[in-house]
């Protein structure tokens, strides 16, 4: 019988993967619109905003794909520690500036506040946690192939 | 049940493989947008860099009509988006003015004075004049909750016999 910590780790991978792909392709769908909400950020110069726009969207759908398809899942948990890192010092800029904006975390229609994205972001720095250090104790066969991890 | 094994194997491959993933998310990123950065780069910011996320501020301003602005005079802060020379000659009764040609050296002193929840009203002269929309994005973008436009301004209360104030001596 497997041990209840497998399935754990599995639903997290497939969590944390569909969150991914859900962000990235609604941000996709509207980049000049996401553009504005980096922009609102108050960090970059005008057209860096849209590079990131540009390119996040589709670093997001990737390590978001990658681990609902269980490839790269250690790679992928990294990457997602990254941006979700990323995300926490961006959010907590915001309040230590005083900057009343909605995160556009999941593109343009989200309202949520900094406090509450910074919230999530840590539980889903917690998740890629979970996923990368315990890759090899809950999925040990396909961790030994190559190319898998 | 056997003890969490913590897994730091092939950290340098691991390594690797997540700069290949963002190097790949960042190409693909840059080769289906190519059109747009590249329409954004010739162009450069429209109006400044502000109106970048003022344009697509995920809110917009309530529209007011001129019985709504004397009906919540007081109860409301008017703002007067003309040149200072316009608003001098004659302005709603207790309007300020922020010029949104003179905004950005403005908005500082204007975000200390007024509360985000204040309740605002912004206009400037009528229908044909795009000011008092651009400002309203501008103070949602800045996190103003409550923005009003009076899209008829200061012509449609002067022509409706309404009271008007003037700072000329």
């Amino acid at each position: 019988m497997k041990p209840r910590g497998y399935y754990s780790w599995h639903l997290c991978r497939l969590l944390l993967g569909s969150v991914f792909v859900y962000a990235g392709l609604l941000k996709g769908l509207d980049l000049e619109a996401f553009a504005g909400q980096v922009a609102a950020y108050k960090l970059l110069p005008y057209q860096s905003n849209f590079i990131v726009a540009a390119v996040l969207p589709y670093i997001e759908l990737i390590v978001g794909l990658h681990l609902i398809f269980n490839r790269l899942v250690r790679a992928s948990a990294l990457v997602v520690a990254g941006l979700c890192g990323t995300f926490l010092v961006l959010l907590s800029s915001l309040l230590i500036r005083g900057i009343d904006i909605d995160c556009g975390c999941f593109g343009p229609h989200d309202s949520s506040t900094p406090l509450q994205a910074i919230v999530r972001n840590l539980l889903l720095l917690t998740m890629a946690h979970f996923i990368f250090h315990l890759r090899n104790h809950y999925s040990p066969s396909s961790a030994d192939e190559s190319g898998n991890d | 049940m056997s003890p969490l094994h913590f897994d730091y194997s092939n950290l340098r491959q691991v390594l690797l493989q997540s700069v290949v993933i963002v190097c790949f998310g960042i190409g693909v990123g840059l080769m289906f947008n190519f059109p747009m950065l590249m329409k954004i780069m010739k162009e450069g910011a429209p109006k400044g860099e502000r109106i970048v996320s003022a344009t697509v501020a995920p809110r917009s301003p309530r529209t007011v009509v001129l019985e709504e602005v004397e009906q919540l005079q007081g109860k409301t802060l008017r703002i007067d988006a003309r040149i200072p020379e316009l608003y001098a000659e004659g302005h709603l009764p207790g309007a300020v003015s922020l010029p949104y040609a003179e905004v950005d050296g403005l908005l500082d002193s204007f975000k200390a004075r007024v509360a985000k929840d204040e309740s605002m009203i912004i206009y400037c002269s009528g229908y044909g004049c795009p000011d008092s929309f651009d400002l309203s994005l501008l103070l949602l973008a800045e996190g103003y909750q409550d923005v009003g436009v009076f899209e008829g301004g200061y012509p449609q209360w002067r022509d409706a016999g309404k009271p008007i104030e003037t700072d000329l001596p």
